[in-house]
C-alpha cells in the first residue's frame, strides 16, 4: 500500500511533465503564428498608407488632420512607415510633411515615452528623435544618454551630436569617459554630426582639468587638428597622466606642421618607454626628416616597442630613412640590426 | 527484506530521473519570457533600423585554424560576408604544415604589417601579422604552434574591439548570425558573454561560404546528432537566460566581452576549455560581485561539421564526458559555495548530478531491469515508470524541438527531411541513446586513467565540393 502510494505520486509528477511540455509546445506553436499574423496586417496597413502618402506628395497637398485613425497614430506604426517613404522621397513636400507629422504627432508621445521604464518603450522615443533630430528634444536625449540600455545610448549620442549644441555635445564627452564599450559609437558619433561640435569641444578642452575628459576631447579632435588644438594638446606633452601624454602626442602627430614635429623630437628622450615609442611612430606618420638623427638613435632603445616604431618611422620616412636601416650592423648592435631588418621586410605604405 | 531493497533501488532511480526532467521543465518555462522577448527585439529592428548603424560598436570574430588547406576559405568567405557594418576579421594560423597560410595569402592578397599589438595574453610566438589589401577588415596571425586556445589569445591580443566572436576553422557562421547576436546585446544589459545555435553542416549544400540548401546528414550517426544538437540548443539553454546565465558557451560559437576574458586570463589549454571557460567567467563576475549576464540567443546560427562515423563519435563523446568530469573536480570549490549563489546550488549540481552522472544512473537503470528480469524480480510497474520517465519525456522533448526548429528557424524544409528526423526522433531512445549512455559511462571511468588528457583530431569533412 505504501509502496503504491509513492508510484501514484510519481505517476501524478509525470503526468504534469507531459502537460507542461505539451503546453509548452503549444505555446511556441502559437506563438510565432499570431506574431507572423500581427506582422502581416501591419505591413498591409503600412503599405495602404503608404500609397495614401506617395499619393497626397504627388498632389502636393498638405497632411489632412484624420489621415490615419487614432490607433495607428502611434510611433510604432507611423515611424517604420516615414523609414519607408523616406528611401524612396526626399522632395521638398514631403520634407514639409514629415516635419510636421514629427512635430504635431510623434514628439509629443516620444517625449512621454522617453522616460518609461522599458526599454521597448524608450526605444520608440529614441527612434523618433533619431529620424528627426530636433533641439525642441534635447532635454529627453540627454535623458536617454544616461540609460544603460547600449542600444538607446548610442542613438542618444547619434542624435546629441546631430544637434550638436554645447550641452549635447559635452554629455557625450561625460559618457565617453563612463563606457568602454560604446567608446567607439560616441567618437564616430561626434565625428559624423554637426561640425560646430568641434569648437565645443576644442572650449572644453581649453578649461577642463580632469585628465581622462581631455583624453576624449583630443581623441576626437585629432581627426580636425588646427594650429589651436596644438596650443591645447602641447601643455599635455608633460602631463603626470600617462595617458593624457600619449593621447596629446597622437592628436599633435595628425597635425603635418614643421611645429608638431619639434614639439615631438624631444619626447624621443623620455624616461617613459610608452611615450618615446608612441612620439617615435608619430614622427613617422608626419613623414619628420628633421628626427633622423634621433630616429637613428632610438633605433637602439632598450625597450623592443621603441625600436620598432623608430625603425618602422624611419622606413616612412623614404629613402634616407631606409638607408639607416640599411646601414645597421649586426656586429654594432644586434637588436637594432634585428629590429631594421624586420622593418625593411614590412609593407607599410600607409 | 530484498523486496525493501528493490523497492529502493526502484524509487531511487525514478526519483534521479523525476528530479532532472522537473528541472528540465523549470528551463522550459523560463524559456517563454525569453522567445517574447526576442521576438520584441526582432521587431525593434526591423521597425527603426538602429541596431545596424555605422556607429554600432564594432566587434571582432576569431578564427583559429590549424592545418585546414581543403577548407580554410569557406568559414573566412562566410565570416567576410557577415551583414553587421563594423566587423574585423582575425584568422590565426597556428603554424600550419600544409598550404593554409599559402592558400590565404594568395586569395586575400595578404602582405605583412607591422607587429602594434601588445601580448596581454601569453601566447606562443608570433611569426608575422598579415593585413590583406583585398579587404581591409581581414588580418592573419601567424604564430609558432601552440594549440587552439592558444591561438585564440592570440587573436584577443590583437583584437581591438570591446566584444569579439569566436568560431571554429570548420564552421560557416550565418551572414545574419552576427546582427542576432547583437540585436541582444544591445539591448541587454551587463551581458559579457553569449552563445548562439551550433547546427550541423555535414549534407548542406555549400557555395561560396553560403548554405544553399539544408539536407540532413547521409550517415544515421550525423542525422541523430542534428536532433540531439537542436535538443541541446531548444530545451535548456535559453531557460538559463533568466536562472543566473547559461551553464556553458559552446567552444564552437560564442560572443564575449574583451575585457572580462583578459581578467580571467584568456582561453585556458583544458579538457572542455568552453565549459571551463565560462565557469571562470561566472567565478571571476561573483567574486568581484558584478552583475553580469551569459546569456544565449536560439536564431543566431553557426554551421559546424560533427563526427559522422560510429569510432570518430565514440572518441568525441568519451572525451566529452571525461573534460565534464575534469571541470567539475577542478572547480569543485564552486560547489555548494554560498559565496557563488546560484551557480554554486543550481548550475554545478547540474553539471555534476545531471550531466556528469546521469549516464552512470541510466546505465544502472538498464543493468538493473535486466538483472531483475533474469532473476524473474521484475516490476513491470516499475519497467513502465522507467520507460516512460527516462525515455519518454525524452522523445517528447526531443518532437517538441523539431516543431520548435520548425516555427522559429525553418532550416529543414523539406517533408522528406521532417519525416526522417520525426522516425529518427521515434527510434533515438532505443538505439542512439544507450550507445552514447554507454560511451558517455566510458568517459567518466577515463577520468580515472592516465588517458584522459589524450586528444586525437577528428577526421575533417570538405565544407565546400
Amino acid at each position: 500500500m505504501h509502496h503504491l502510494s509513492y508510484l501514484k505520486f510519481i505517476k501524478l509528477i509525470t503526468v504534469y511533465q507531459f502537460i507542461f511540455i505539451a503546453v509548452h509546445v503549444f505555446f511556441s506553436l502559437i506563438l510565432k503564428p499570431i506574431s507572423s499574423y500581427f506582422s502581416r496586417r501591419k505591413r498591409k496597413v503600412l503599405i495602404d498608407s503608404r500609397d495614401k502618402i506617395r499619393e497626397l506628395i504627388e498632389k502636393k497637398r498638405s497632411w489632412p488632420v484624420n489621415l490615419f485613425p487614432a490607433r495607428l497614430c502611434k510611433i510604432s506604426f507611423l515611424v517604420p512607415l516615414v523609414i519607408n517613404i523616406d528611401k524612396e522621397n526626399q522632395d521638398d513636400h514631403w520634407k514639409k510633411m514629415r516635419k510636421s507629422l514629427f512635430i504635431n504627432i510623434l514628439f509629443p508621445k516620444a517625449k512621454k515615452l522617453a522616460y518609461a521604464k522599458r526599454w521597448t518603450k524608450k526605444i520608440q522615443a529614441i527612434a523618433c528623435f533619431f529620424h528627426f533630430p530636433d533641439t525642441s528634444n534635447e532635454k529627453e536625449i540627454l535623458h536617454l544618454l544616461q540609460d544603460s540600455t547600449p542600444v538607446i545610448k548610442y542613438s542618444a549620442a547619434y542624435c546629441a551630436a546631430k544637434l550638436g549644441s554645447p550641452t549635447a555635445v559635452n554629455a557625450i564627452i561625460n559618457e565617453m569617459n563612463c563606457n568602454r564599450f560604446l567608446r567607439f559609437s560616441f567618437r564616430e558619433s561626434l565625428l559624423k554630426g554637426d561640425f560646430k561640435s568641434f569648437s565645443f569641444i576644442e572650449k572644453r578642452l581649453e578649461t577642463d582639468k580632469d585628465p581622462w575628459i581631455r583624453v576624449s576631447c583630443l581623441e576626437v579632435l585629432s581627426y580636425n587638428m588646427n594650429s589651436h588644438i596644438v596650443e591645447l594638446a602641447r601643455r599635455d606633452l608633460y602631463a603626470s597622466h600617462k595617458n593624457l601624454r600619449i593621447a596629446a602626442i597622437r592628436a599633435i602627430g595628425r597635425y603635418s606642421h614643421p611645429i608638431s614635429i619639434s614639439l615631438l623630437i624631444p619626447l624621443l628622450k623620455d624616461t617613459a618607454w610608452e611615450v618615446r615609442s608612441v612620439s617615435a611612430r608619430s614622427l613617422g606618420y608626419l613623414k619628420a626628416k628633421e628626427a633622423l638623427n634621433e630616429l637613428s638613435l632610438s633605433l637602439r632603445d632598450k625597450n623592443w616597442w621603441v625600436r620598432i616604431n623608430s625603425a618602422l618611422a624611419l622606413k616612412r620616412l623614404g629613402e634616407d630613412g631606409i638607408q639607416v636601416l640599411k646601414q645597421q650592423s649586426p656586429e654594432k648592435d644586434r637588436f637594432a640590426y634585428e629590429t631594421a631588418q624586420y622593418a625593411l621586410t614590412l609593407d607599410i605604405n600607409d | 527484506m530484498t523486496e525493501k531493497i528493490i523497492f529502493g533501488i526502484d524509487l531511487f532511480i525514478l526519483s534521479y530521473f523525476l528530479g532532472l526532467n522537473s528541472f528540465y521543465i523549470v528551463l522550459l518555462i523560463a524559456t517563454n519570457p525569453n522567445l517574447i522577448r526576442r521576438l520584441k527585439e526582432q521587431r525593434s529592428q526591423k521597425s527603426y533600423e538602429l541596431f545596424e548603424l555605422d556607429v554600432a560598436p564594432p566587434v571582432s570574430i576569431i578564427i583559429p585554424c590549424f592545418n585546414e588547406e581543403t577548407n580554410i576559405l569557406t568559414p573566412v568567405t562566410a565570416a567576410l560576408n557577415v551583414d553587421f557594418p563594423n566587423v574585423k576579421i582575425i584568422i590565426v594560423d597556428d603554424d600550419s604544415s600544409d598550404k593554409t597560410l599559402q592558400i590565404l595569402t594568395d586569395t586575400y592578397q595578404l602582405v605583412s604589417i607591422p607587429p602594434i599589438f601588445r601580448p596581454t595574453l601569453k601566447t606562443a610566438p608570433i611569426k608575422h601579422y598579415y593585413q590583406s589589401k583585398s579587404h581591409p577588415n581581414l588580418m592573419v596571425i601567424h604564430k609558432e604552434n601552440g594549440g587552439r586556445e592558444d591561438s585564440i589569445n592570440a587573436g584577443i591580443n590583437a583584437s581591438t574591439t570591446p566584444f569579439f566572436i569566436n568560431i571554429d576553422a570548420d564552421s560557416i557562421i550565418e551572414p545574419d548570425a552576427v546582427s542576432k547576436l547583437f540585436q541582444h546585446l544591445l539591448t541587454e544589459k551587463d551581458i559579457h558573454a553569449m552563445g548562439g545555435v551550433l547546427t550541423i553542416i555535414n549534407g548542406c549544400v555549400v557555395e561560396k561560404g553560403r548554405v544553399k540548401e539544408v539536407k540532413l546528414p547521409p550517415s544515421f550517426w550525423g542525422s541523430m546528432q542534428v536532433i540531439e544538437y537542436l535538443k541541446s540548443f531548444f530545451f535548456g539553454r535559453l531557460g538559463w537566460n533568466d536562472l543566473g546565465g547559461s551553464p556553458l558557451i559552446s567552444g564552437g560559437f560564442g560572443l564575449f566581452n574583451k575585457q572580462t576574458i583578459l581578467d580571467i586570463g584568456g582561453f585556458q589549454k583544458v579538457l572542455a576549455g568552453d565549459l571551463d571557460l565560462t565557469l571562470a567567467i561566472h567565478k571571476s563576475m561573483r567574486d568581484q560581485k558584478k552583475p553580469y549576464r551569459i546569456d544565449y540567443v536560439f536564431d543566431s546560427i553557426v554551421w559546424t561539421d560533427v563526427p559522422q562515423t560510429y569510432s570518430s563519435l565514440a572518441i568525441q563523446r568519451k572525451r566529452w564526458h571525461c573534460s565534464i568530469i575534469e571541470v567539475c573536480w577542478r572547480r569543485r570549490n564552486m560547489l555548494f559555495n554560498p559565496k557563488y549563489g546560484i551557480v554554486g546550488f543550481v548550475h554545478f549540481p547540474y553539471l555534476l548530478f545531471g550531466e556528469g552522472f546521469g549516464p552512470l544512473v541510466e546505465g544502472f537503470g538498464y543493468l538493473y531491469i535486466l538483472s531483475c528480469y533474469f532473476l524473474g524480480v521484475l516490476n513491470f510497474m516499475f519497467l513502465w515508470y522507467f520507460i516512460l520517465i527516462a525515455w519518454g519525456v525524452s522523445m517528447f522533448l526531443t518532437i517538441a524541438s523539431l516543431i520548435m526548429q520548425q516555427i522559429f528557424l525553418k532550416k529543414y524544409h523539406s517533408t522528406k527531411a521532417l519525416l526522417k528526423m520525426i522516425f529518427l526522433s521515434l527510434i533515438e531512445n532505443f538505439t542512439y541513446r544507450p550507445i552514447t549512455v554507454w560511451w558517455r559511462i566510458l568517459g567518466f571511468f577515463r577520468f580515472f586513467t592516465k588517458n584522459r588528457y589524450t586528444y586525437t583530431r577528428g577526421k575533417r569533412s570538405v565544407l565546400e565540393k
